[in-house]
């Protein structure tokens, strides 16, 4: 009983403090910093300067100041609605990251892949949700736009994240479709024959292109296309209403690139969170923090597609290769 | 380093129960409490205060919303423009709107049920 009672105890410090809210809300801080300075690099300009060291309080005052602010809602918009969606979207997203080995006490179970998906479905449709929750006619150009963005870059994501528990299940069957087993052994995934590691190549490729529209990335966020239909989905939002929307965004772009990172670039290789949980977790978070930049360089470089074009970019690059790597890993795992 | 494996019911119910806890500690730390503290005490009266965004006009009185669906289908349509026409326009669409094509496909379907439980 005593035993039950600690582990129930380090689960919610690790939802509540390490892997979960308060490291994520360090990371928006952090990684909304670097995104700005490396746009700011890109574009001869300096970036945050004057709050904190470096500009790096920067997005932590912004958000504070949201927070801080009085709570306006025009005449049609939902008075709870928002503010619950966003709150439960932000627990979903939370939640993924108690499936993975950088939880020192993880959840796992037999094909809980398909939990994970549920639960990064939730934060989309929640962000539909929100949008929807004001209404106005640019929101509404912007949801109807995410909408359809969602129609093919979920469907995309889900196949390709489905790869590599596929690829691991027929190295060891003894992984069983778990996104935490799947992950501690990620390396073995590119190592294990030429079909697997074709495979996962075409996988990673579909998946790095649907994690872009799903977190609604340039050349894909014509669903907020600012300065084009107003903001989109966030034009009727400010004050503490905003700065959720906000937390549930960034949150995406912390999780998402980080199931990628340790799905599909060797999770924590060269090290292992079995040996070492320090060196892994830090070999992980340089790793995302390298596709973070990546993701974050061609936001700055692109020019927005029409949503038309997006949506077709999304049928040729990532559903039809993560279908096809899809078939390909079942095919191999069966035959 | 330690793994807590449970069956996939189980982890349903667990991970909806920090999915709540989650929500929970949110919705207390970043709004209700900074709204508590600080925010409500914001009163900023404004004719404009509950207006639409309008591109900084006055919002028409008709109704100006766009139904999100015909957006979405617009933009769907034009992004598979080729093979929406052939569905819509073209000989499928006959085809498809034939009652008995129902029907043939029921047939088949019960056909290959019948074959792989092996009636």
């Amino acid at each position: 009983m005593e035993a039950w009672i600690n582990t129930l105890i380090t689960l919610v410090i690790e939802a509540l403090i390490f892997p979960g809210f308060m490291f994520i809300m360090g990371m928006i801080i952090f990684t909304q910093w670097w995104w700005r300075k490396a746009a700011a690099r890109m574009a001869y300009r300096r970036g945050p300067t004057r709050t904190g060291p470096a500009g790096i309080l920067q997005p932590l005052a912004d958000f504070l100041k949201l927070l801080a602010k009085e709570d306006i809602r025009h005449s049609l918009m939902l008075r709870r609605l928002p503010v619950l969606i966003t709150s439960f979207a932000v627990g979903a997203i939370i939640t993924v990251l108690l499936f993975t080995p950088l939880s020192p006490v993880a959840l796992w179970s037999p094909y809980d892949i398909v939990i994970v998906m549920y639960l990064l479905l939730w934060v989309a449709v929640s962000i539909a949700l929100y949008g929807l929750s004001a209404p106005n006619p640019y929101t509404n150009l912007g949801v109807g736009r995410y909408l359809a963005l969602l129609t093919v870059s979920e469907p995309a994501l889900f196949a390709a994240f489905l790869v590599p528990t596929i690829v691991a299940a027929g190295i060891n069957p003894a992984t069983q479709y778990s996104l935490y087993w799947t992950i501690m052994n990620a390396a073995s995934l590119w190592t294990s024959g030429l079909v697997n590691a074709a495979v996962m190549a075409v996988a990673a490729v579909a998946a790095f292109f649907a994690i872009l529209g799903v977190m609604t990335v340039k050349p894909f966020d014509f669903p907020e296309a600012e300065g084009e239909i107003y903001w989109g989905m966030f034009t009727e939002y400010g004050g503490p209403r905003l700065a959720l929307g906000f937390f549930v965004a960034f949150a995406e772009k912390i999780v998402l690139p980080m199931l990628y990172v340790m799905l599909y670039l060797g999770g924590a290789a060269p090290f292992s969170f079995a040996d070492n949980y320090v060196l892994a977790f830090v070999a992980v978070l340089l790793k995302y923090l390298a596709v973070f930049t990546l993701i974050a360089l061609i936001d700055t470089m692109m020019p927005r597609y029409r949503p038309d074009q997006g949506i077709r970019f999304m049928i040729k690059y990532a559903i039809t290769p993560a279908t096809i790597a899809l078939i390909f890993a079942v095919a191999a795992l069966t035959l | 380093m330690a793994a807590i494996g449970m069956g996939p019911d189980v982890l349903v119910l667990v991970s909806f129960g920090f999915v709540f806890l989650v929500a929970g500690a949110t919705w207390f730390m970043l709004y209700w409490l900074f709204q508590r503290v600080y925010g409500r005490k914001l009163k900023y009266e404004t004719p404009v205060k509950e207006d639409l965004a309008f591109c900084g006009m006055e919002p028409p009185s008709e109704d100006v919303m766009i139904p999100v669906t015909e957006v979405m289908t617009s933009v769907l349509s034009r992004a598979v423009s080729r093979w929406y026409r052939a569905i819509k326009e073209g000989a499928a669409v006959r085809f498809v709107q034939d009652w008995y094509f129902y029907l043939i496909a029921m047939l088949v379907i019960l056909l290959s049920v019948g074959v792989a439980l092996g009636w």
